[in-house]
């Protein structure tokens, strides 16, 4: 039995997805933009996802626009806003710890990059200070993906909205462990992923909130209300309204749960190596993510370790290669390239029982002398 | 997590698959590696198609998948970058011929990926070398001999590893040959199987010379430009810095005679480069420091071995006098043409690498 704690990375697939995917696979056949019964039955499935995915966000269906993932979602953003945003006002805000698909379609913009605290918070006031009339769009995560650590979007979105700029909210860790409110945090748009909530790989949706102009970055069809060309990934999507839903409904009591699994896995490690650090531990954070250095020992040995004891953890990002890259967060967060390296991050979530937990800590000592034992 | 976890080196090329191969189908508990070593250095997507490329790991990883155990890949710049590339620039700088292959084994392959194997549980270290480990039972030591396939043989490259090193070492193809290393990929199906040979120096990418490497790298520190001088200290062109000559080379000189002319020596110091006729490279007579012996920690009076003073030479006979302080002297019972600062001289005895040592003039 392995353990599986990268929920991350990407989160096993949910009963309910799986259920909905076998089920449109084998009675939604058809286009969604077709007129006939197996179109309008695909159309169904697609439209009955979409309230789904709007029910999860808080936000009405018709906001919704379904694409491959988290990464075109941005990718989209960034695109849309820009396109009908006049010349003189194109300059671009990010946060330094957004993920690098949001750096990425950040570059080659007139862009502002704002630093983060050594608890990995973005203070708003920063971001605010870069914001005047200039900004077209701030990019801010709602939780980041590494450190779980909480950004303040409610403050920025008041700032952005003083002056008039969007907010993209990178919501892809926050959905499905912390309460998405939109409206409190005034974001114009709000990107989802598929696979970190228990749906499938290659689904993701950017929410626009109504009045948003958005410039289409794949265009060739009506689909999503001229927002995204391209036949609907129907049964996938099906599966990730299903995850959606299914991540509602037990959010309450499943962050609660969560938290208390992350609590007992924190002593337990802090009882086993009581130098360690936990990379913004003392901010607030996701209920499910712990990123943790063990002092003098290799993050990479330490995962390759855990896995070969059957237990899935990670560390930094990986690259095309597979091998680890410094992390670019921790970098901002002022860690050294010895500390930074020695990251290993652990994301409980919805399969996650307090045996895996149990057993991850069982692990660890030996995990842990031994890497010593061949560092020294 | 088993003792006897082995970690297998795995470059994806066919080699190192058919060690993995031959380890795995006798059952042993094995956990694939494989060493990134330069990408940083060039841009990742320059580094497709050559060695360290990720269409090599890919070819290692899938490999590994069929073979049933864990495959990693392990960003091992830095330890690359200071312990070969850095020493390579500095041999080039100081007028000497480096031996990166042999510096990357004994301190790369056998220290640093040994070091993280253990890390993980694994103790010994497999790898695709073409060379044979045995332990010898009266000395309890670690022998080192040629591989079966002289062709392939790679023991000149290995003979700076330690007792430690080779005791924890592990090479399967040592016995095999070239052709029934490839028979083998295709019986056990391996999609490395047909995987041209990799030549030359593995991170340097087609179409570029290793200067490029170490340009990129900033490790290039010749000292400039200085004179290209005859025997008699008779000054004949300019050159752009030492660093772009080895002792026996006859190309890029720039000078046109009636005889060709070579390098015959680098004078680091002067930035001079010594240019002779063919002749004046024929050397009887050569020190070696930081001299390392395998079946013994030291000969008990002067040794009669074959000595091979480049990876491409065959061996010539010659006696090895041990001073006793990490340095030698090696008499050749013939002269030997370029005799290059900086190389290794491995002595054998038939198939036995007795030991070795570096160049030094």
């Amino acid at each position: 039995m392995r353990v599986y704690l990268d929920h991350n990375a990407t989160s096993p697939l949910r009963d309910e997805a799986k259920e909905a995917l076998r089920i449109a696979v084998e009675a939604s056949f058809g286009n969604p933009s077709s007129i006939h019964a197996e179109g309008r039955r695909a159309r169904s499935a697609l439209e009955s996802a979409r309230e789904q995915v709007a029910g999860l966000a808080g936000v009405p269906p018709r906001e919704v626009v379904f694409t491959s993932g988290a990464s075109e979602a941005i990718a989209a953003a960034f695109h849309g806003i820009v396109e009908k945003t006049p010349p003189s006002r194109r300059r671009i805000v990010v946060s330094a710890i957004e993920h690098s698909a949001v750096l990425a379609a950040a570059r080659g913009f007139d862009l502002v990059e704002i630093a983060c605290s050594k608890e990995g918070v973005v203070r708003a006031d920063d971001v605010a200070a870069a914001i005047d009339g200039r900004v077209a769009l701030v990019a801010l995560q709602a939780a980041n993906n590494e450190t779980g650590v909480l950004q303040p979007v409610a403050d920025v979105g008041e700032a952005c909205a003083r002056a008039g700029a969007q907010l993209l909210v990178d919501a892809v860790q926050a959905a499905g462990r912390i309460p998405i409110e939109r409206d409190r945090w005034r974001a114009s748009l709000l990107a989802l992923s598929g696979h970190k909530l228990g749906g499938p790989a290659g689904t993701g949706a950017l929410i626009v909130k109504d009045g948003v102009r958005l410039a289409p970055l794949i265009g060739g069809g009506a689909q999503e209300r001229r927002r995204r060309g391209g036949t609907e990934a129907v049964a996938a999507l099906a599966a990730f309204g299903a995850a959606c839903a299914a991540a509602a409904r037990e959010l309450p009591a499943e962050g609660a749960r969560i938290a208390s699994l992350r609590d007992r896995f924190e002593s337990g490690l802090a009882a086993a190596a009581p130098e360690l650090t936990v990379h913004g531990g003392r901010a607030p954070r996701l209920p499910n993510t712990t990123l943790v250095s063990f002092p003098g020992v290799s993050g990479e040995a330490l995962v390759i370790a855990l896995d070969l004891a059957g237990i899935a953890a990670s560390t930094g990002s990986a690259c095309a290669s597979g091998a680890v890259e410094p992390s670019h967060v921790l970098a901002a967060m002022g860690l050294s390239g010895a500390s930074a390296q020695s990251a290993v991050r652990f994301s409980l979530g919805w399969s996650t029982t307090a045996a895996d937990v149990d057993r991850a800590l069982d692990a660890v000592p030996g995990i842990l002398g031994r890497a010593r034992m061949a560092a020294s | 997590m088993s003792p006897s976890l082995t970690a297998v080196a795995m470059s994806g090329g066919v080699d190192s698959s058919v060690a993995a191969s031959l380890l795995a189908s006798a059952g042993r508990p094995l956990v694939g590696f494989s060493m990134k070593l330069v990408d940083r250095l060039a841009g990742e997507e320059e580094r497709y198609g050559r060695c360290c490329s990720p269409d090599d790991f890919a070819d290692a990883r899938r490999v590994a998948d069929r073979l049933g155990f864990p495959h990693f890949v392990l960003d091992m710049e830095d330890d690359f970058r200071e312990r070969v590339l850095a020493p390579f620039a500095r041999d080039y700088a100081a007028g000497r011929t480096p031996s990166p292959c042999v510096r990357c084994n004994s301190h790369v392959k056998f220290d640093a990926l040994l070091a993280r194997a253990r890390a993980v549980g694994a103790g010994r270290v497999a790898t695709g070398h073409y060379a044979v480990l045995a332990r010898d039972p009266r000395s309890g030591r670690t022998l080192l001999r040629a591989a079966a396939d002289r062709e392939k043989d790679q023991s000149y490259f290995l003979f700076d590893l330690s007792e430690a090193q080779r005791a924890q070492a592990e090479f399967p193809l040592g016995g095999l040959t070239k052709d029934q290393v490839r028979a083998n990929a295709r019986e056990a199906g391996l999609p490395t199987a047909e995987k041209p040979e990799s030549m030359d120096l593995c991170f340097v990418s087609e179409g570029e010379s290793y200067r490029d490497v170490l340009a990129r790298a900033g490790e290039i520190s010749g000292g400039g430009p200085g004179e290209i001088v005859d025997g008699e200290g008779r000054v004949l062109a300019r050159h752009p810095g030492i660093e772009r000559f080895t002792v026996g080379q006859r190309r890029g000189l720039g000078i046109s005679g009636p005889d060709p002319l070579y390098v015959v020596a680098l004078d680091a110091p002067a930035r001079r480069v010594v240019v002779g006729e063919e002749k004046a490279l024929y050397r009887e007579k050569c020190r070696v420091e930081r001299v390392r012996w395998i079946p013994f920690d030291r000969p008990m009076g002067p040794v009669a071995a074959s000595v091979r003073i480049r990876s491409g030479h065959a061996g010539a006979p010659a006696t090895i006098d041990d001073h006793g302080d990490g340095t030698a002297s090696i008499r050749f019972a013939e002269a030997q043409r370029a005799i290059a600062p900086g190389q290794a001289a491995v002595f054998y005895d038939g198939d036995l690498v007795l030991g070795g040592g570096w160049i030094a003039g």
